[in-house]
């Protein structure tokens, strides 16, 4: 009697054991889970990119229509561009050579001092000075071209880094001394006959820091002219009267001459 | 009475050579059906996603590559994804993992539709990886099976701010200072398979 007694409880335990066994394996089933991996690398690689036409030059027409009155017969055309960058980048403009050369008559020169330019901003990084994205050096002012390399844009605080939605631009040329508050330049004895004139420029794209690379533009450098005059002596040399432009025909100039005189 | 009792003796001789004649023995089988829960890559661990152009900094990668799966299950299951930032060795700075993105196609027995789900299956309906585990595949029928049964291929894309990833384009990111600057970033993503 006492053998089926413990018979029964044994058999009571062990019915027990396996039921809770069987929770166990029941519940860990509903947590199971498998894991694995992927491994990815993303490079980033700098990029630094001026677009911009290749063949860019500078072209203008001038015709001497009176004593000391030229007209611009042919401005020089606007020139777009933009930057691409991954880094903070500044901009320099130089002449590539001292003068423009007559196309008919090369002999015929003008320094390219004669000529001024200025970037207007069409992106969306601001170029209000320093504590903006970019710091525009001709922003309220026109600076002559030079041989001299000119930085004209640079970032500011807040980084130009981007696009062409954020860097595109504009560069205008403008003739010194159309403006008398301008530092004028004088060519009156140079004795220009009518020509078309020619001259190029770099646009030199540069990270802004110190291992930055850059880019030319153009790729292929004209020689220099053996000769140059400083501009100041040019100035020193001129016309007690100094010369004009006018982009009118010579015809409507007169007329309105006439107009004033009455 | 003598005859009875021969009778008798001859039952019993019978009966006794009959129990010894019999052998009877009992053969037991146990069939288990544990659980089976296999995650597999076949091809595709280790992606790179390389940016040296404008229009891939501006647009992004559509198709990065590929990481091919196989889930081997007994029982219905899900699988989730997650990652961190992308993290550049050298300094601090990251690209938020939002910028990558996932896109899944079924290449098994299985198909959306009927015995799995997914909200992620072309790329303009990519999936923004994000550092909590999110929901890529899901069983609609019974997705129980073997690896024939769940085959499927994950397709990476980057920088492509399609559907929930990253509005904003890597340029757009480098400019506003969230990607502090360019260079070589890591992370890993985990592929996780739950039995449901």
């Amino acid at each position: 009697m006492d053998n089926f007694v413990e018979m029964k409880k044994r058999s009571k335990t062990s019915g027990l054991f396996y039921l809770i066994v069987l929770l166990l394996v029941h519940s860990s089933g509903f947590a199971q889970e498998n894991n694995i991996e992927a491994n990815f690398r993303t490079r980033l690689e700098s990029v630094l990119i001026l677009n911009v036409d290749p063949e860019i030059r500078i072209e203008f027409g001038l015709n001497e229509v009176n004593d000391n009155l030229y007209q611009i017969t042919k401005a020089p055309d606007a020139i777009n561009f933009s930057v691409e960058s991954t880094e903070n980048w500044n901009l320099s403009i130089t002449a590539s050579d001292p003068y423009f050369r007559g196309v008919n008559d090369p002999s015929q020169k003008i320094p390219v001092e004669f000529l001024g330019f200025y970037i207007e901003n069409l992106g969306t990084n601001w170029d209000n000075g320093v504590f903006s994205n970019i710091s525009n050096k001709t922003k309220d002012t026109v600076i002559s071209l030079s041989e001299t390399k000119t930085v004209v844009l640079a970032n500011g605080r807040r980084n130009n880094i981007g696009g062409t939605n954020k860097n595109s631009f504009i560069l205008r040329w403008k003739f010194m001394n159309e403006d008398n508050d301008l530092n004028l330049k004088e060519i009156s004895k140079l004795n220009l006959k009518e020509d078309r004139f020619i001259g190029r420029f770099y646009l030199t794209l540069s990270e802004s820091h110190a291992n930055g690379s850059s880019i030319n533009l153009p790729i292929n450098t004209e020689t220099p002219p053996p000769d140059k005059i400083d501009p100041l002596v040019i100035k020193y040399l001129s016309n007690p009267i100094s010369p004009r432009f006018t982009d009118k025909p010579e015809e409507k100039e007169e007329a309105e001459e006439i107009d004033k005189k009455d | 009475m003598k005859c009875l009792t021969k009778i008798l003796i001859l039952t019993i001789t019978l009966l006794s050579a009959k129990v010894f004649a019999q052998d009877t023995e009992v053969v037991n089988f146990t069939v288990v059906f544990e659980s089976v829960l296999n995650l597999n890559v076949t091809g595709g661990a280790d992606q790179t996603a390389t940016f040296n152009t404008p229009a891939l900094y501006n647009l992004g990668i559509d198709a990065v590559g590929s990481t091919t799966i196989t889930m081997e299950s007994t029982s219905n299951w899900k699988l989730e994804i997650s990652a961190p930032n992308f993290v550049e060795g050298a300094t601090a700075a990251i690209i938020p993992i939002n910028n990558l993105g996932v896109w899944c196609e079924a290449t098994g027995v299985h198909t959306f539709g009927n015995e799995v789900t997914s909200s992620y299956t072309t790329l303009a309906t990519s999936m923004g990886i994000t550092i909590a585990p999110q929901l890529l595949i899901d069983a609609l029928g019974d997705n129980d099976g073997s690896a024939a049964d769940n085959a499927f291929t994950l397709n990476w894309t980057m920088g492509t701010m399609q559907n929930t990833m990253n509005p904003l384009s890597v340029f757009a990111q480098l400019a506003n200072g969230t990607i502090a600057n360019i260079g070589t970033f890591t992370t890993t993503a985990s592929l996780t398979l739950t039995a449901q």
